[in-house]
């Protein structure tokens, strides 16, 4: 059984789904009241409703709609391979600075920044981005000795900037102007010249 | 009616602040417009109980006309042969395949949160992590990724009802081939959250 959010990489409304590659009867023997076995999908169509929800969202099931047929089209592969690209560059960027990636890079979307050779907190980190108007957020490393509101590292990730750049035709001049100049003035001001 | 400026200005604000700002959660994204329509839309007027063609209201002609082409499209997209559309959040999705395949203190296995995990693949604050008994894997100290021999390992040992594959932080491919024969050697489902990677899927292919 396969779950996932809609509103991630897949670029659609806030939401969540669960999808089955191949059908298969129950193995609890759980019988239908005609007497045949469930198939797992009725069973698990019957934990979503009445099991754990109420009535379905359906403006958001008609905005799922809309963002599975954009996902269906050649630019929506292209979008992926060019997010994945972004990632590696921006991982390998990284890197060169001296900054510890956990894995050592990334084969996805995202990378767990591990700050612990860097002097600084994963909280720390986020409200001096934030003050640049650059939001990422703070993240538990592995084996990490601070705790989770603390925390050692960072996680970052390039889904939202690569389409913010694909889109970027659309953002009128002065805000494009703007997005650069917040983001410059934000690290000056917060002293973090990295 | 009286509009509601205080909202309205400060969805302004929101919007403001995603448009000169650089965003760089890895979990968010920026919408198509159409999909914002979409979500604005009368539809959330519309009661809608149970599923295409077995609806527990009337009036329904229209979203069941809606939702069967969300649930076709999301099959051809990943070449799945059954969805439902209806989660509200992948919290519930997991939820929901829980609820289907365990009973209360049922084993789980998961990927440890701190590692990288989802709280609703059995953190001790989560009802995965309430309801049921959660062992975890984690990353080998060396490489930083997980070590499959490690989670067959402690699948052999602990016998989960349910193995869990995915993450909120990780940044590797996962293998699932690998995940589903430890699954089918210890005779435990296997649920994959794609939830991060389920968009970059299609570039992959």
């Amino acid at each position: 059984m396969v779950t996932t959010t809609t509103h991630k990489t897949l670029r659609g409304p806030r939401g969540g789904l669960i999808m089955m590659g191949r059908d298969f009867e129950n193995p609890w023997g759980l019988k239908t009241p005609k007497g045949e076995t469930r198939m797992m999908s009725a069973v698990v169509d019957g934990a979503v409703f009445p099991g754990t929800q109420g009535g379905p969202l359906e403006h958001v099931i008609a905005a799922k709609a809309v963002a599975f047929q954009e996902a269906l089209s050649p630019d929506f592969a292209v979008y992926g391979k060019q997010v994945i690209a972004n990632a590696a560059a921006m991982a390998d960027a990284f890197v060169a600075k001296g900054y510890e990636i956990v894995s050592g890079g990334t084969d996805n979307h995202c990378m767990l920044i591990d700050l612990r050779n860097k002097g600084i907190t994963g909280k720390e980190a986020e409200g001096l981005l934030g003050q640049a108007h650059i939001t990422v957020n703070k993240n538990m490393v592995p084996f990490d000795d601070k705790s989770p509101f603390v925390t050692s590292g960072i996680r970052i990730g390039t889904a939202a900037i690569t389409h913010a750049w694909i889109e970027r035709d659309r953002l009128p001049e002065d805000r494009r102007a703007h997005r650069h100049c917040v983001a410059q003035q934000g690290l000056i001001k917060a002293n973090w010249t990295e | 009616m009286q509009r509601d400026q205080i909202i309205f200005d400060l969805i302004d604000k929101e919007r403001w602040r995603q448009t000169v700002g650089l965003e760089l959660i890895a979990s968010e994204n920026y919408v198509s417009d159409q999909v914002l329509e979409a979500l604005g839309s009368v539809l959330t007027n519309k009661y809608a109980e149970g599923l295409p063609g077995k609806r527990y209201y009337g009036g329904c002609e229209y979203v069941d006309e809606v939702e069967n082409l969300a649930i076709e499209r999301v099959k051809k997209l990943f070449g799945a042969s059954w969805a439902n559309v209806q989660p509200h959040s992948g919290a519930q999705a997991n939820a929901a395949v829980m609820l289907a395949c365990l009973k209360p203190g049922d084993t789980i296995l998961g990927f440890d949160l701190s590692h990288g995990g989802h709280l609703t693949h059995g953190s001790p604050v989560n009802f995965s992590g309430k309801l049921y008994r959660p062992v975890f894997y984690a990353v080998s100290k060396e490489t930083g990724r997980v070590d499959m021999n490690t989670v067959r390992e402690t699948a052999l040992r602990e016998k989960p009802k349910l193995i869990i594959c995915g993450a909120s932080a990780y940044s590797r491919d996962w293998d699932y081939g690998a995940f589903r024969a430890i699954a089918d050697e210890v005779g435990a489902l296997l649920m994959a959250d794609v939830s991060h990677p389920a968009g970059l899927m299609q570039a992959n292919c």
